[in-house]
């Protein structure tokens, strides 16, 4: 009886007593394919997720590296699920298709007070592009994917190349390229003949060069066949692989992987790619980045504004904690420091103008801002895509002529683009 | 009496639940979409057929049957030879380091679907794949063959690399089957003087028919659903030559984000398997009936 009376007072007393409550710290996931593109990049984020916890104690950062092609699946499947991430990285033609599944940012940024601290640095341009539907802003943009001619300067020298003076017309590249190809161990330049996203984007610019759009910007008709030059561009890289042989074997299987593995052993002397390739190449060999060199393209040097962009998806638990990472990251430190480190041209003006970026010698070129053009935000846009690459691949393959192809091309696309 | 039977479906319970959980409810939910117009967010809406209608009327749906019946039956075919010919190398009595030869055959099998397509695809890569290294130092070819950028060769290579991967499934069973045959048999056909064909031809074919048949089917089906090893090494291309009715499947719902066709195409290969471990079914009869 006096046991039973003593421990219901110690209860009573142990309830009366106040407790200290302390709160439990909120963990968020963040989904990016970049942290499987080098240790040093996935370092970076390491370094970034404490400096951010360390300042918000109440929330931690879990990094999800994702393989580039499964990103979407991914993101879609466990938003699907229920079970999204609360902060992830996607192309910026992926936006068109994701909204149903997004939660808009513009709201939270400015419940966390730090609407004009992300949004107004970035080119107006670049939000109305991707990533703004109905009038609300869904991802904040996070990059300039700015491609160059990436060149190996000890293959220019082994050639008789000055290696301090790249090609700067197209007759001249050709000229190059006949030079460096030595079969079958060395060849002058690479296509991307593979179907998927990352070729694509690299047969997009080639129109772009040419001053040809792929699809009008009502998104209603094939645009590449336009104009003469847009055909020439085309034909003039399919004879790249084709007439003059100056690219390996394989072309229409030629993928990423094939480009920079090539690249990385040496083999391939030049390609199209963006500075990121640096550090992805030298993870494959390390030292081999020092041969390398980076310049606009031949001609007009045309770029793809607004590579990616930075999303919550609509079912994650913790948006305000999302919210403030996402701030963190989009933010100018962050983006100098990124960009430096993952050799990607930010999207921010104020971090585009800073002098670290300038005086980087893989990010010291920029591209005039007339030629910069957007993807094509519309969620056909998957569809299009194949037919692209299906007409690289048959020209490539020599099934069709390029002009044919194109021909084909153009009816298939209207197809698609006027179907409901 | 109904006790007894209370207990048993007690205990047939949790498979029943099991397999209605993995098996029936996703195949239902399959055919359920596949009537749907789906979007993103899995808001749907009925359609009827006109899913199936959409992909029965592309060109490309055709093809990629033809594509799935080559790579499935010369897949299957070329497995059960390679199969066969090294179970009975490995049932040889007289074969010395068994176990070793056991092990390394065995290898394959042990590796996923990724990695070996992974490694093949490096192995018949046009630039620094080894097949195209060893064969310019043995001077076979005098330049490199695009091995994965050309139609013929790249359906070629797909399947090789498959059979690679399915051989030991097939030798393990058959091996099994061989390792049950009474020695007596091979001594009395030895006896009436039958020579080594016809100790192959009369003996031990007909022992391990059934196995044959068990194994082949198996293989035919899981050819069919390939999908890991022909998109790591392919994704369907070149120009849609290596494309099987799982790569479409996966294109249709995971690129194309149609998961209403992806569904009527998921469940036309349903019918198509159905319809040829039916015809299996019937084939092995026969065999099962004789032994």
């Amino acid at each position: 009886m006096l046991r039973s009376r003593l421990v219901r007072s110690l209860l009573a007393l142990a309830c009366a007593a106040p407790v200290a409550v302390t709160a439990q710290p909120v963990t968020i996931q963040y989904m990016d394919w970049k942290l499987n593109d080098s240790k040093k990049i996935y370092e970076f984020y390491e370094q970034v997720a404490k400096e951010f916890t360390a300042a918000n104690p109440d929330i931690k950062v879990e990094l999800v590296p994702v393989q580039w092609e499964q990103r979407m699946q991914k993101l879609i499947t466990e938003s699907q699920g229920g079970v999204p991430r609360d902060v992830v990285r996607v192309t910026g033609t992926d936006m068109a298709a994701l909204f149903p599944l997004l939660r808009p940012v513009d709201q939270l940024l400015r419940d966390i007070g730090k609407y004009d601290e992300v949004v107004k640095p970035i080119p107006a341009r670049y939000l109305a592009d991707y990533d703004t539907k109905d009038g609300k802003l869904y991802g904040i943009p996070t990059y300039i994917s700015a491609d160059g001619l990436m060149y190996n300067k000890k293959l220019f020298a082994a050639a008789g190349l000055d290696p301090n003076k790249p090609p700067k017309t197209w007759e001249e590249f050709l000229d190059y390229a006949k030079k460096l190809t030595k079969p079958p161990n060395q060849y002058g330049y690479v296509l991307f003949g593979a179907k998927s996203g990352s070729s694509a984007r690299r047969w997009m610019r080639v129109f772009w060069d040419a001053g040809c759009e792929v699809i009008t910007r009502d998104f209603k008709r094939a645009a590449f066949a336009d104009k003469p030059q847009c055909v020439a561009a085309f034909k003039r890289e399919i004879d790249f692989a084709r007439v003059a042989k100056v690219t390996p074997p394989g072309a229409a299987n030629a993928d990423f992987e094939f480009v920079i593995t090539g690249f990385a052993q040496e083999r391939i002397a030049m390609h199209m790619g963006g500075a990121n390739n640096v550090d992805i190449a030298n993870g494959k060999n390390p030292g081999v980045g020092a041969n390398f060199a980076l310049v606009p393209m031949p001609v007009t040097g045309a770029a793809l504004a607004n590579g990616d962009s930075l999303v919550i998806p609509a079912g994650s638990k913790h948006p305000q904690q999302a919210a403030k990472w996402l701030a963190h990251l989009a933010s100018k430190d962050v983006e100098v420091r990124y960009a430096l480190v993952g050799r990607s041209s930010p999207a921010r003006a104020d971090a585009l103008a800073d002098p670290r970026i300038k005086a980087d010698p893989f990010l010291a070129f920029h591209v005039p801002a007339d030629a910069l053009y957007s993807g094509y935000s519309t969620p056909k846009w998957p569809k299009v895509e194949t037919v692209l690459m299906d007409m690289v691949q048959a020209s490539l393959l020599g099934d069709e002529t390029p002009e044919a192809a194109l021909a084909r091309g153009t009816k298939e696309v209207n197809a698609i683009l006027a179907a409901p | 009496m109904y006790r007894y039977r209370r207990y048993a479906y007690a205990f047939v319970l949790p498979a029943v639940l099991v397999i209605a959980g993995t098996l029936v409810y996703p195949m239902g939910q399959g055919v359920y979409l596949s009537f749907m117009r789906v979007g993103i967010d899995l808001a749907t809406t009925f359609v009827g057929f006109a899913n199936y209608v959409e992909v029965l009327r592309q060109p490309l749906f055709w093809g990629v049957i033809g594509h799935t019946a080559v790579f499935a039956v010369v897949s299957t075919v070329l497995t059960l030879a390679v199969g066969l010919g090294l179970a009975l190398l490995l049932n040889r009595p007289d074969l010395r380091f068994r176990t070793f030869w056991r092990v390394l055959f065995l290898m394959p099998w042990t590796i996923s679907h990724v990695a070996a397509g992974l490694g093949w695809k490096w192995i018949f890569d046009g630039l620094y794949g080894v097949a195209n290294d060893l064969l310019l130092r043995i001077g076979l070819i005098e330049e490199p063959l695009m091995w994965l950028g050309t139609r013929d060769l790249a359906m070629a290579c797909v399947i090789v690399a498959n059979i690679w991967r399915s051989y030991p499934f097939v030798m393990l069973l058959l091996l099994a089957a061989l390792q049950t045959i009474p020695q007596e048999q091979y001594e009395a056909a030895g006896v009436d003087g039958a020579s080594g064909w016809q100790r192959f031809r009369f003996v031990t074919l007909p022992n391990i028919k059934f196995a044959i048949f068990v194994g082949s089917a198996l293989d035919f089906i899981f050819n069919v659903r390939q999908f890991d090893l022909i998109f790591v090494m392919t994704r369907g291309g070149p120009r849609n030559s290596t494309e099987v009715l799982a790569t479409l499947v996966n294109r249709q719902a995971f690129e194309y984000f149609d998961y209403g066709q992806a569904s009527a195409t998921a469940v036309l290969m349903l019918l198509m398997l159905v319809a040829a471990t039916y015809v299996y079914r019937r084939l092995m009869q026969t065999p099962v009936e004789s032994r």
